[in-house]
């Protein structure tokens, strides 16, 4: 028995979360893109706020924070889910765009005192301190994000596309390498003088590729919602909802074969990705809000931009001058604004 | 000379650079379309506003520099905020007939809910004082950025008629019955299924009604700047910009006739018109956010939407239940959400 007990006990804590990816959600349909899934609108009727939390995880809905411990992230929940007004079936598009680990510079590696600077991450990112997959895990990350306006920095036109994403994830800090992620991209070209912008939601687990979510309409002054979380180590769902346009959709999908999440960080980020292996050049965004920013664990640990273990990280580009910086504001809120040669 | 120290005392608090200009000639004013207000011809190429001494900057109707050593945060802000706004225009102006006014409470006067103060037709944050007429404590600048939202009605309804809403800042009218303000307006309306919407910036001095300003563009998911500053009892500079596409301008208008600014409270406000027996229906907005939200008085005191001096104020419909309600994001921020019957 005595070897048994920590392992009983392992399978109790983490018992509500597998049992979803072992018991096949008979409300999942296929998409457009294999392997991926979709959970169709709810019966009408049906409410949310007053749904059990298996019936929730039955259509798709992200979970719901504790309403006593957790009142204000119980409130935006709630917020989000009352602007599903409509959901939708995902359709898919496979892009070769990668949003990978952060790439520290070689100074902060060391960790010494102040913001972390990185090449392609900018924002504020939560360790848990989990070595594998269990119960000091992240189970999910979740914000709010208004949509910003795309541009070439000022007075540039340079005939190529300037890349922009904002999302919440698990892993890719401190020696895990894949990461969970959602969020949105916003993009701009200038070319002989016209401007051309690209507006997409997106989900990835890396090291797997972007998926766009062609047929989620996003547009500047939207406001997202935003929330990634796992049902196994290796199967993971990405809800997004559009306060603005009363929006919402769900896509279920597998890690990429031989990943497994650890969940030993949670991120609150706006990125330039990698395309081709090229680092792309940062959109100018101006400024990017985040706001009702946070990331639960498996143990119901809450974590916030603004928690004391989360470290901030300033972008820099390829000179390694800064080009993208945050700003707190308060615990669970944040400023990113661009600056340098993305301005 | 004891009669003549006091005025002078004032004077000095006022810091010459502001009260000055309103009462010298300036060559870089020039006429707008409409009467008695009058505009900024664009600074000479090669003019930097971060490098120009103060009386430069006011000569040429820019809103005062905060102190670098004093307001650090307000004069990154500022420096960035001028950096972006590069190209000044003439605004072309169109009175209309739309007057926005005072606070009007929801219910007995000053009665709070949650803590917030219920009110007919204003959300957001209001400092105030205890002056009584224009002096050294007044408030003498208010100034925000703010993310232009996409406007709607609310979900569900198409009615065919037009719906509101008002993003602005503004000095005196909580106290006071006479209000100048500035900011942003984002209308919206359904017919058939089609939707349509509006923007445009405005200023007002009430009990004059609100003029628009038809050639400053603005599109949803814009940044906008607004700032109001008193130059006198009667004159207040206005100056508008969208930083997205760096274009602003910069006015001074004079007070209707009989009103006089006291500078008793300073606000941040998403609002909407009304009368004594009905307002106009507010908009679906989702989420209208403010940052580097800031209201200084003739002394030099700084406040935020986050000062202890600061109350908050939520907006009602008629039948007592809230349509708009902000919420603090750390100091200097905030994002009020439409809810209720209007989303």
């Amino acid at each position: 028995m005595k070897n048994l007990l920590p392992a009983l006990t392992m399978m109790l804590v983490l018992a509500a979360l597998t049992s979803k990816a072992q018991n096949q959600n008979p409300n999942e349909i296929p998409t457009n893109l294999a392997g991926a899934t979709t959970i169709a609108a709810p019966p009408d009727g049906f409410d949310p706020l007053t749904a059990s939390d298996d019936r929730l995880a039955d259509y798709g809905f992200p979970p719901r924070p504790d309403k006593t411990s957790m009142p204000t992230e119980y409130a935006n929940w709630t917020r989000a889910m009352a602007a599903s007004k409509t959901r939708i079936i995902p359709q898919l598009e496979q892009t070769n765009i990668f949003h990978g680990p952060a790439l520290l510079t070689s100074e902060s590696n060391t960790e010494h005192g102040g913001p972390l600077q990185s090449y392609n991450w900018s924002g504020y990112v939560d360790s848990s301190g989990a070595k594998s997959y269990g119960s000091s895990s992240f189970y999910y990350a979740e914000s709010n994000m208004i949509v910003p306006f795309a541009q070439p920095a000022y007075d540039t036109c340079t005939g190529i596309f300037d890349y922009a994403y904002s999302w919440v994830g698990i892993d890719g800090w401190s020696g895990s390498n894949d990461i969970l992620q959602g969020g949105i991209e916003f993009d701009a070209l200038c070319s002989l003088g016209v401007q051309v912008t690209y507006y997409s939601a997106f989900y990835e687990w890396y090291p797997g590729a972007e998926v766009h979510i062609t047929n989620f309409p996003i547009a500047p002054g939207d406001d997202i919602f935003v929330d990634a979380w796992h049902t196994s180590s290796t199967k993971a769902q990405v809800y997004l909802s559009n306060y603005n346009t009363g929006m919402a959709v769900q896509v279920g999908f597998s890690a990429p074969a031989g990943t497994k999440l650890i969940g030993n960080s949670a991120e609150w980020i706006t990125e330039r990705p990698n395309l081709n292996g090229q680092g792309t050049t940062l959109t100018n965004y101006l400024d990017q809000l985040f706001y009702g920013s946070e990331a639960v664990t498996e143990k119901k640990h809450t974590s916030y931009p603004g928690s004391s273990s989360s470290k901030q990280v300033i972008m820099l580009d390829d000179n390694g001058k800064p080009i993208s910086a945050p700003t707190a504001l308060g615990n669970s809120a944040f400023l990113l604004q661009d600056e340098g040669s993305a301005y | 000379m004891k009669n003549r120290l006091p005025g002078l005392a004032v004077v000095l608090a006022l810091a010459a650079p502001l009260a000055s200009e309103a009462q010298r000639d300036n060559p870089h004013r020039i006429p707008t379309n409409l009467a008695g207000v009058t505009a900024y011809n664009p600074p000479p190429a090669g003019f930097d506003p971060i490098k120009a001494t103060d009386e430069e900057l006011a000569d040429w109707g820019f809103p005062p520099r905060p102190d670098q050593t004093l307001f650090p945060e307000e004069y990154a802000n500022w420096v960035r905020v001028r950096t972006a706004l590069k190209t000044r225009i003439i605004p072309h102006l169109v009175q209309t007939n739309i007057v926005h006014g005072p606070l009007r409470s929801a219910g007995e006067p000053e009665s709070v809910e949650n803590g917030s103060l219920k009110s007919l037709n204003w959300s957001g944050y209001v400092d105030v004082n205890d002056a009584k007429k224009y002096g050294s404590s007044s408030f003498t600048d208010v100034g925000t950025t703010i993310v232009v939202p996409s406007a709607r009605q609310a979900f569900n309804a198409c009615d065919g008629t037009w719906d509101y809403a008002w993003s602005t800042v503004g000095i005196d009218g909580y106290k006071t019955t006479e209000i100048a303000q500035a900011g942003v307006e984002f209308d919206a309306m359904c017919s058939g299924g089609s939707t349509s919407a509006y923007y445009s910036p405005f200023y007002e001095w009430f009990p004059n009604g609100q003029v628009r300003v038809t050639n400053l563009p603005i599109s949803p998911g814009d940044n906008y700047f607004m700032a109001v500053h008193i130059e006198s009892a009667t004159t207040m500079n206005v100056e508008i910009g969208n930083l997205t596409q760096g274009i602003f301008f910069g006015l001074d208008v004079t007070a209707p006739a009989g009103t006089i600014i006291v500078g008793n409270s300073a606000e941040w406000i998403t609002e909407r018109p009304g009368g004594s027996e009905s307002e106009i229906v507010l908009d679906n907005y989702a989420a209208n956010a403010y940052w580097s939200a800031t209201a200084v008085t003739a002394k030099g005191s700084l406040s935020h939407p986050g000062s202890s001096s600061v109350k908050e104020v939520s907006m009602q419909d008629r039948k007592g239940k809230n349509i708009s309600v902000p919420t603090h994001l750390g100091t200097s921020a905030f994002v009020v959400k439409a809810e209720g019957s209007a989303y």
